[in-house]
């Protein structure tokens, strides 16, 4: 079997972590297939990749393709500033497609496997005759009102689309009708890199803070910088919990998409943390590459997304790494964590209930422990990286073309 | 091991039947658990009936079961002291009696109507077996002072074993139980106070009713949830006069995950009991995150320290007066409220059926080697 995977970002955020599991798992199960990449700017993705020996090309999104985007444009006017958008980046659009179908041509693949909206309807354009298109969906395309159409209207070509949670399926079926076939096959994470012992971050060096007495319980927000994430509603809960509760929050994660809308500006939310007089309680560590050491370097993870969270990747690489979680309870994060002992959860939006969660966590120490043991059995029984490979491994299969 | 089919000896013997072999994989639990005959209950199909026939499954069913028993136990053990008179004929066997509350006895003392003659005939012989009991052990301290002070038993030969707390009752949510509780109760759309127990005289259901009236009237958006099965008449009457017909809801015992998530959902739990033997809510509502307000007794101080408030038995205003300070220290003060749930997260910690198992685990070795 060849495979070629199309991925619309060179940096990695939980779509590209998930590629990387898969492609680990097919590695190990099916040895002989052929991968191949395609990834649109260079990063450490390919870095990555080429520590798994998967080869990789970068085929750099043109400008207009990467600062397109319409995640949340509401009412007619934005998706007619959208459109317009749109159709002006139409050539450029269709002369990257040109440039992977070329790519696609000589590299004759069985699957084309896309991640990420973009690449979904690029990979479409681009598909070789001979070839089937896996989408693999990890976004409420209903959100995007514009590329949902774009995708409805390209979604004859695309053989199996599969989506990392219900809540996602469920969109999905909605967006696109009964003329796709939809699957559900959960995200993963690497059992292995996500383990409650190892290196851990050294956070207090990071920042060049010196204590003298009993650590605090760290609480820490791993997140892309999205709005949507729920980093000031974060921000607002550390400023609810009482002084004497010997707390330091965190909030791990950078900017991961080019688009405008989609970033939120570190230094609002430092501006933020500032009025609310928490500056010496929080600390901003930026993009880290190393995760599962941030994890490890925590006694609490916070997950605060405000809008349905397509999946929750954060929410079982803290359960893997026997973290206590704290969850928003929307979307696919509300499906990890509809039953066991693993997660507390706080209503979304609100900073009461995150910061009566968080205290409860930072002032028992065996809560923590016991929620964070019950999260690590949990991960391994329902989450393990093979798992996932084994599944799209069978899916692959079902559809693989057959040539003479 | 002995039980009755009564909620809180069914989580006794739930528990111990599941922690005692992980105390002790030597020890092999049996337990005797005979259906309720209805004799006299399905005739007359009222309270005395069913009370008859509880009477008589004390003293005549289990009594034959339990000797009956072949091969005899190495220790006989009754979870509740009201089935005291089912050791009765075990002579010099082994045997332990749970001693949760002294109400079988109350009637020992006082007598002016037949039927309390009749009932104070049954409880001397409930209180022989009590008395004959190779060893008794208590839920709280207070009981287990009372009982040696009345000369009843040697303190040599009892032991505090407090109870414990069951699994589903966490602050950790569960998807499933949470849906049954919202289609018990609906959405919650205000502060939600819960009792839980049954109606008997004691646990003052008349200060649940009469302090909610008064807290309704400055809280209007408040809900009583009261679980453990219908008012009395009475009860049910003074409801009505208040006209709190709107804003109570009554649930019947709940199996315990569901009862877990009404105690997550509820903003305070009261129980302004005049007596208790443990005060099982106090510790259940702790260890699923709800605050609790309880009658300033003996075992309840015991049992809830400094972890829980307290307002005086029967003082109806300073009930009302104390809901409302909490409901204000729920909206108002939210720190304060949290470091409350947390410290009654952690003080509810102690209470462990696995720490009671393991106990009574050394209490029958140490009986059958003598």
């Amino acid at each position: 079997m060849r495979i070629a995977f199309l991925n619309p970002s060179g940096t990695i955020g939980g779509a590209e972590r998930c590629l990387l599991d898969l492609l680990r798992g097919i590695r190990e199960f099916e040895p002989d297939w052929e991968l191949h990449v395609v990834v649109s700017s260079n990063g450490e993705l390919a870095g990555e990749l080429a520590k798994l020996g998967v080869p990789c090309t970068i085929v750099q999104f043109p400008s207009a393709l990467s600062q397109l985007g319409d995640a949340g444009s509401r009412g007619w006017s934005a998706r007619m500033r959208v459109a317009a958008r749109a159709a002006l980046a139409t050539p450029s659009i269709l002369r990257y497609a040109a440039r992977i179908s070329q790519f696609l041509v000589n590299y004759k693949p069985e699957v084309v496997h896309t991640n990420g909206l973009k690449m979904h309807a690029i990979g479409a354009l681009a598909k070789p005759a001979g070839s089937v298109l896996v989408w693999h969906i990890h976004d409420f395309t209903s959100s995007r009102p514009v590329m949902a159409r774009v995708l409805r209207f390209l979604s004859p070509r695309c053989a199996l689309c599969i989506a990392n949670s219900r809540s996602v399926g469920d969109d999905s079926r909605a967006t696109f009708g009964s003329r796709l076939s939809i699957r559900t096959i959960m995200n993963g994470v690497d059992l292995l890199s996500f383990r409650p012992d190892g290196v851990k971050l050294d956070l207090d060096g990071m920042f060049g803070v010196v204590r003298s007495g009993s650590a605090p319980v760290r609480i820490g927000l791993v997140a892309t910088m999205a709005p949507w994430k729920g980093h000031s509603v974060f921000l607002r809960a550390i400023a609810l919990i009482d002084r004497s509760i010997p707390i330091a929050a965190y909030i791990i994660g950078g900017p991961i998409y080019a688009t405008g809308t989609e970033q939120e500006k570190l230094e609002r939310l430092k501006g933020i943390a500032a009025s609310l007089g928490i500056l010496d309680r929080v600390f901003f560590t930026g993009h880290i590459q190393d995760v599962p050491s941030a994890m490890r370097a925590l006694d609490v993870i916070v997950h605060a997304s405000t809008l349905p969270e397509p999946f929750g990747l954060v929410i079982i690489e803290a359960m893997a790494t026997g973290r206590p979680v704290i969850v928003s309870p929307l979307g696919g994060a509300a499906e990890i964590v509809a039953e066991g002992s693993f997660a507390l959860r706080a209503e979304p939006g609100d900073p009461t209930s995150l910061a009566h969660q968080m205290t409860l966590l930072a002032l028992d120490g065996q809560l923590r422990q016991a929620m964070g043991e019950a999260g690590r059995s949990e991960a391994e029984r329902k989450f393990g990286s093979l798992r996932l490979s084994k599944e799209f491994i069978q899916a692959y299969a079902t559809i693989r073309p057959t040539r003479s | 091991m002995l039980a009755e089919g009564w909620p809180s000896m069914d989580l006794f013997l739930e528990m111990l039947t599941r922690e005692l072999p992980k105390a002790d994989s030597s020890i092999d639990v049996d337990s005797i658990r005979l259906p309720l005959k209805k004799r006299l209950g399905r005739v007359s199909g009222n309270a005395i009936g069913s009370a008859t026939d509880r009477l008589l499954a004390r003293h005549l069913d289990y009594p034959r079961a339990v000797r009956r028993r072949t091969p005899p136990a190495d220790v006989y053990h009754v979870l509740d002291h009201t089935y005291a008179a089912s050791i009765n004929s075990l002579g010099d066997s082994n045997t332990v009696v749970t001693c949760h509350d002294l109400d079988a006895f109350e009637v020992l003392y006082s007598q002016t109507t037949f039927a309390e003659h009749v009932l104070a005939y049954f409880a001397r012989i409930t209180l022989r077996g009590l008395k004959s009991a190779t060893h008794v052990v208590c839920d709280s301290a207070t009981i287990q002072r009372e009982i040696v002070s009345r000369g009843w038993v040697e303190s040599a030969s009892t032991s505090l074993m407090p109870a414990g707390i069951h699994p589903a009752c966490t602050v950790v949510p569960s998807d499933a139980a949470d849906r049954t509780a919202e289609s018990l109760l609906g959405p919650a759309t205000g502060p939600e106070i819960l009792h839980v127990s049954s109606t008997i005289p004691r646990k003052r259901i008349d200060t649940v009713v009469r302090s909610f009236a008064s807290v309704l009237g400055d809280r209007p958006d408040a809900r009583l949830i009261r679980v453990g099965g219908p008012f009395t008449e009475s009860q049910a009457r003074m409801v009505s006069e208040l006209g709190l017909e709107k804003s109570i809801t009554v649930l019947p015992f709940l199996d315990r995950a569901t009862l877990a998530a009404v105690y997550r959902r509820a903003t305070l739990v009261i129980l302004p009991s005049e007596r208790e033997g443990f005060g099982l809510p106090v510790i259940e509502a702790m260890a699923c995150g709800t605050a609790a307000l309880v009658s300033d007794i003996e075992v309840l101080r015991e049992v809830g320290e400094s972890a829980v408030s307290y307002a005086p038995v029967g003082d109806d205003d300073a009930w009302a007066t104390a809901v409302l300070g909490m409901l204000d220290e729920h909206d108002n003060q939210p720190q304060r409220w949290s470091k409350r749930i947390a410290v009654g997260i952690t003080h509810a910690r102690q209470y462990s059926w696995s720490e009671h198992a393991r106990q009574l685990s050394q209490l029958y070795h140490s009986l059958a080697a003598h």
